[in-house]
């Protein structure tokens, strides 16, 4: 405890020197630890955008929160690692029966921070607790399968389903355990994870304190503060004086070359980031596929990734990213060409055009986008309002109410291709056939077979031009140098700590 | 006065800042369904009517509570309580730093202003005025942080003020930047308040009785030229700590601002009413503070009918 | 920040400060500088009207580009000229302080008419009210403004002129009350002259004088409260975009780009420094003797 504070105290000071004392300092402590190698003392300070509301997943704590405690404090009977794979975590064992609907896990041996043992109990009040009536978690839906929870004894849970679900693995990586003792979690926490909760404090800083008595490998670094930027400007001029160590998620590429000399590594994974025009395809005239994908044609998808991006980034043609099983390479699948969309415009019959309305969140890229979107759309006829409203207003008007005719919005979840089979989900996409592809594939004996009925939806949605999916982020992170082990692939906000160290 | 003052801020804040939105919609994410949505505002209390959220609201400021945040549970006082922390220290110093420029360059701008230093410190006064004050911080941070490296570019330490040297580091920069374009503010009603003294007839009259200059301004002008510079001193106490708001962005600093401008992001009503209630009544209680003082200086305005108002209207 | 200016406006209606010690030639440099500067901004403003280089939205400028002879403060990350949004931003500007001063100008007559006719318990009510109103910061009430109406120019224009409306709402009642107070409105007034009458023969040219200065200064108080507003993420989008916005757009840029992030800050001050100097120069031309009504 005590080399840590005065590491931190050590960094602060740092951050305050000149330029040559860094270098100076940097020289001192890099001779000092390069005989024993990566100092595992080391306290890691993460600089981040993206502060969670508060600090419980179920009650809407967002991205935020799974960036910090996902894996790190809080672990789930199953661990997706960065490569998008399951593998077991607090379930030492499972069984499943025949008929797939029954779970048999068996429990490490494990303890909460609290000192408190992990115990069968802990995982059905976990399991009940997210799928809970107070519960608004990201993916509440997707677990609601789960029937009843049983503790057949202290390290025994039984899970019965409602119906089968191939990705009941999958979706049980994100549910966190948390000790029932510890009541409301929403800026306290006491899970089984490798770095118990230190120091909350809310619009600067969350500080993980290894824990000493973690079940499993220790982590190679003595400690993560998550520091907190509401300004792109900010977060940058912290990794430039060294006030941070790496920023998870870098949004801005123009300063990108700021960092391209040898003292920073810019590391680039695939996010599951879809930047989307996602039409209200209820209402005329995008209830016409041909409408949808003369819209689609008319957008130069690659000048709005180079303006946006600056060239990095990936085009897609569907909601599929490369990371996920059922992905193809659909980008041409509705290609640039203001010619064909002029064509498809007429034969739907608006050769003359018409007018829309984009209701554009204001937060991040939406409005440069819309801007962009307006631009390029003037060119066969069609005339683009943007109408610019807050996140919260995004929610209620067109999230709930579907008041809306399109609208932009950069959707982060993982394998949501599913959202295009609730034809009451706010776009309103309406395909039958998409519908029980989605449900067999949910129904699925085996992955293989998941994965071809997903792959035809991925295609469907694609040739219906369901929405206009524009890019996919890129996940860019930059860490100073000497700075190792840092996670590269942006899935769904993941972001494990453990193995971060600094040499 | 300041009571029904301080009622009608409550009533207002509170209505305006229901009439806003649903703060449920802060807290849900891409996936939520319509009953999801419903239990969350119950937990929240957001489903009841009005007038009954109002009661609760009032019962509970009788009890010196402000509530706990929507989002996070804590305790709306507590949090206001550390992060003053950060913005009462920039907020005074900012304010100290800004007077200690602002008396000598305005009443040299007055007393020398046919010199060329007279009139370039009243140019000066002028263009520091007329910055807009985020983008002096960017400046700052520019110059002095990234390329010179010789302040931090924001952020505040973690252990707060128990190293005080590093507090007041990572201070410096936000408290220039304030100072700046307060003091050059400050400065034209010195100068403005200065020229005021110089030309009356009490000055030339003490000097004729044979007193020296600086002995009749110090026995008489001081007295009368400082009435209208405290209310503005007042006002620009109360203007420096609203300005942290953009100050504290530009910083990063985990003050009162950034809480402010989070909670109206995260539709959290008891942070944005807390902080609101909190600086309004600063503000407020700062401007009675000045009349006080004002009326134990100057004899005449404590004649006045309607005191209070009157003086600070008229100063 | 913006508030200071304003409330200097009430601060100093009369400025018998300068008159007697201050050579009037310095009073005509005032207005002959304040006036240029202003001048040249304005003219901008109109010929962004009538002719600008590029079409706004054009986008084949290439990204980020440094100032050249076919673009003369450069583009933007989309590839739009940058000296054209400047232009817009010099309308802009105008458009925000005429508009927020117009605001505040017939709002807060009004009210401090009202306040100053009205009996003595709605003036307690009302003068309470705009001390709450003075205290309440610009900023936050543009924030409410902001989540009410949604982010733009006119949202910006409405709170700041909301804002300002307070304090002129104060001045129109002290200099009214005043003016009722003296003995030829007496008896103006018991000869059965009618309310509207009198405002429009006693009130108002008296109160008028007094706040042309505030309203100039709440100018350019205007133009910097629109500014924070946009860098803080409330104001217009481009590419119809404000020189705050601007500089938002262009700070995370700066040190690739570093024309965009002064230009629009240069403009800005000129502005801001502009009006004032008009607004002095004003004061001396419109009020000689720094003795209206006091």
């Amino acid at each position: 405890m005590i080399s840590r504070h005065r590491r931190s105290r050590l960094a602060a000071t740092l951050a305050a020197t000149t330029a040559s004392l860094l270098v100076l300092a940097g020289c001192a402590s890099g001779s000092g630890s390069s005989d024993a190698g990566p100092d595992a003392n080391a306290e890691i300070i993460v600089g981040s955008q993206n502060e969670p509301t508060n600090l419980d997943q179920i009650f809407g704590g967002s991205s935020g929160v799974t960036e910090v405690f996902t894996g790190n404090v809080y672990e789930g009977l199953f661990r997706i690692t960065d490569d998008a794979e399951v593998e077991p975590l607090l379930a030492k064992e499972t069984e499943v029966s025949d008929d797939g609907l029954t779970y048999t896990f068996t429990l490490e041996d494990a303890t909460f921070h609290s000192g408190d043992p992990l115990t069968a109990e802990a995982v059905k009040y976990s399991l009940e607790r997210f799928i809970g009536d107070d519960s608004i978690a990201a993916r509440k839906s997707q677990l609601s399968v789960i029937d009843t929870v049983t503790a057949v004894d202290d390290t025994t849970v039984e899970v019965q389903l409602s119906a089968k679900s191939i990705s009941f693995t999958y979706n049980l990586g994100y549910v966190w355990i948390v000790n029932p003792e510890a009541g409301d979690l929403t800026a306290a926490a006491d899970g089984t994870g490798p770095y118990a909760l230190g120091d909350y404090r809310k619009g600067d800083s969350i500080t993980l304190d290894v824990n000493e008595d973690y079940w499993g490998d220790a982590p190679a670094n003595g400690g993560v503060v998550y520091q907190y930027y509401a300004d792109p400007t900010a977060l940058n001029n912290a990794l430039i004086t060294g006030a941070v160590d790496l920023v998870t998620s870098q949004s801005n590429p123009d300063s990108l070359s700021e960092f391209e000399s040898g003292d920073y590594e810019i590391i680039e994974g695939t996010s599951t980031t879809k930047e989307l025009l996602a039409f209200n395809d209820r209402v005329a005239p995008f209830d016409d596929v041909n409408v949808r994908k003369a819209v689609y044609s008319a957008i130069d998808r690659e000048q709005l990734l180079d303006a946006i991006w600056d060239g990095r980034g990936q085009l897609i043609g569907s909601m599929v990213p490369p990371s996920e099983p059922w992905y193809l390479d659909l980008a041409d699948n509705n290609p640039y060409d203001p010619e064909l969309a002029a064509d498809l415009l007429a034969e739907a019959g608006y050769a003359d055009g018409f007018e829309f309305t984009i209701d554009t969140p204001e937060s991040g890229v939406h409005s440069t986008v819309a801007e962009f979107l307006q631009t390029e759309l003037a060119k066969i006829g069609v005339t683009v309002d943007i109408n610019i409203i807050t996140d919260d207003q995004w929610y209620e008007k067109v999230y709930t109410d579907h008041d809306f005719e399109a609208t932009l919005q950069g959707h982060v979840n993982d394998r949501d291709i599913n959202f295009y089979g609730d034809s009451d989900f706010y776009w309103g996409y309406d395909d039958a056939d998409v519908q029980t592809w989605l449900a067999d594939a949910e129904q699925a004996d085996s992955v293989e077979q998941q994965t071809e009925l997903i792959t035809r939806v991925n295609q469907k949605i694609s040739d219906d031009a369901a929405s206009v999916w524009l890019y996919l982020n890129p996940q860019l992170r930059i860490a100073r140098d000497g700075i190792t082990g840092v996670p590269e692939n942006g899935l769904n906000s993941l972001f494990y700590v453990y193995g971060i160290q600094e040499a | 006065m300041l009571l029904l003052a301080f009622a009608l801020a409550v009533v207002i804040l509170f209505v305006v800042l229901r009439l806003l939105g649903n703060p449920v919609f802060a807290l849900i994410s891409v996936g939520a369904t319509e009953q999801e949505i419903a239990a969350a505002a119950a937990r929240l209390g957001v489903d009841r009517p009005i007038p009954v959220q109002f009661l609760d609201y009032v019962v509970q400021l009788a009890r010196l509570d402000l509530g706990t945040s929507f989002t996070n549970n804590l305790p709306v006082g507590d949090e206001i309580l550390r992060r003053l922390n950060v913005t009462l220290p920039l907020t005074l110093l900012a304010f100290l730093l800004s007077v200690v420029i602002a008396v000598p360059v305005g009443f040299i701008a007055a007393w020398r202003s046919r010199t060329w230093y007279g009139t370039a410190f009243s140019a000066v006064s002028q263009l520091g005025g007329a910055i807009p004050v985020f983008w002096v911080g960017i400046l700052l941070v520019t110059a002095l942080a990234l390329n010179a490296r010789l302040f931090p570019a924001g952020g505040f330490p973690r252990s707060d003020w128990e190293d005080p040297g590093a507090a007041i580091f990572a201070l410096t920069l936000p408290v220039l930047t304030i100072a700046i374009v307060s003091g050059s503010d400050l400065a034209r009603y010195v100068r403005s308040a200065t020229l005021d003294v110089l030309g009356q007839q009490y000055l030339r009259a003490a000097r004729a009785t044979g007193q020296s200059f600086a002995g009749a301004f110090v026995r008489h002008g001081i007295r009368n030229g400082i009435v209208p510079v405290i209310s503005i001193l007042a006002i620009q106490l109360s203007t420096t700590f609203v300005g942290a708001v953009i100050v504290e962005r530009v910083f990063a600093l985990p003050g009162l601002g950034d809480m402010l401008l989070v909670g109206i992001q995260e539709q959290d009503f008891p942070s944005v009413q807390g902080v609101l209630l909190f600086s309004t009544t600063l503000v407020l209680l700062l401007g009675f503070v000045a009349d006080v003082i004002q009326r134990l200086i100057d004899p005449r305005l404590r004649a006045s009918v309607s005191g209070n108002r009157m003086a600070r209207a008229a100063a | 920040m913006s508030v200071t200016v304003l409330t200097e406006a009430e601060r100093n209606p009369r400025s018998r400060d300068t008159r007697s010690r201050r050579p009037r030639r310095r009073t005509s440099v005032n207005l002959l500088v304040g006036g240029v500067l202003f001048g040249i901004i304005a003219v901008v403003a109109i010929l962004s009207l009538v002719a600008l280089p590029f079409e706004p939205s054009d986008t084949t400028g290439g990204r980020l580009q440094p100032p050249s002879p076919e673009h003369w403060a450069g583009t933007d990350r989309l590839g739009r000229d940058l000296f054209t949004q400047l232009m817009i931003g010099a309308r802009l500007a105008m458009l925000t302080g005429v508009g927020a001063v117009a605001i505040a100008a017939v709002l807060g007559v009004l009210v401090g008419l009202v306040a100053a006719m009205a009996g003595r318990w709605i003036d307690d009510a009302l003068s309470s009210l705009l001390d709450i109103a003075i205290a309440f910061p610009t900023l936050l009430l543009a924030m409410l403004v902001v989540a009410w109406r949604g982010a733009s120019l006119e949202s910006a224009i409405l709170a700041i002129g909301l804002a300002g409306s307070a304090v002129i709402a104060r001045l129109t009642r002290v200099t009214a009350t005043r003016v009722l107070a003296q003995d030829f409105v007496t008896a103006s007034r018991t000869s059965g002259t009618g309310t509207l009458r009198l405002i429009r023969l006693h009130v108002l040219p008296n109160v008028w004088p007094t706040l042309i200065v505030p309203l100039a200064l709440q100018f350019g108080g205007a133009v910097v409260a629109e500014a924070s507003l946009s860098y803080v993420g409330l104001g217009s989008p481009p590419p119809n975009a404000s020189w705050g916005r601007m500089l938002q757009e262009a700070q995370s840029t700066v040190l690739v780009a570093p024309t965009a992030a002064i230009l629009p800050g240069l403009l800005l001050v000129a502005t801001i420094i502009g009006i004032n100097l008009l607004a002095d120069g004003l004061r001396d031309v419109a009020d000689p003797t720094g003795r209206t009504l006091r």
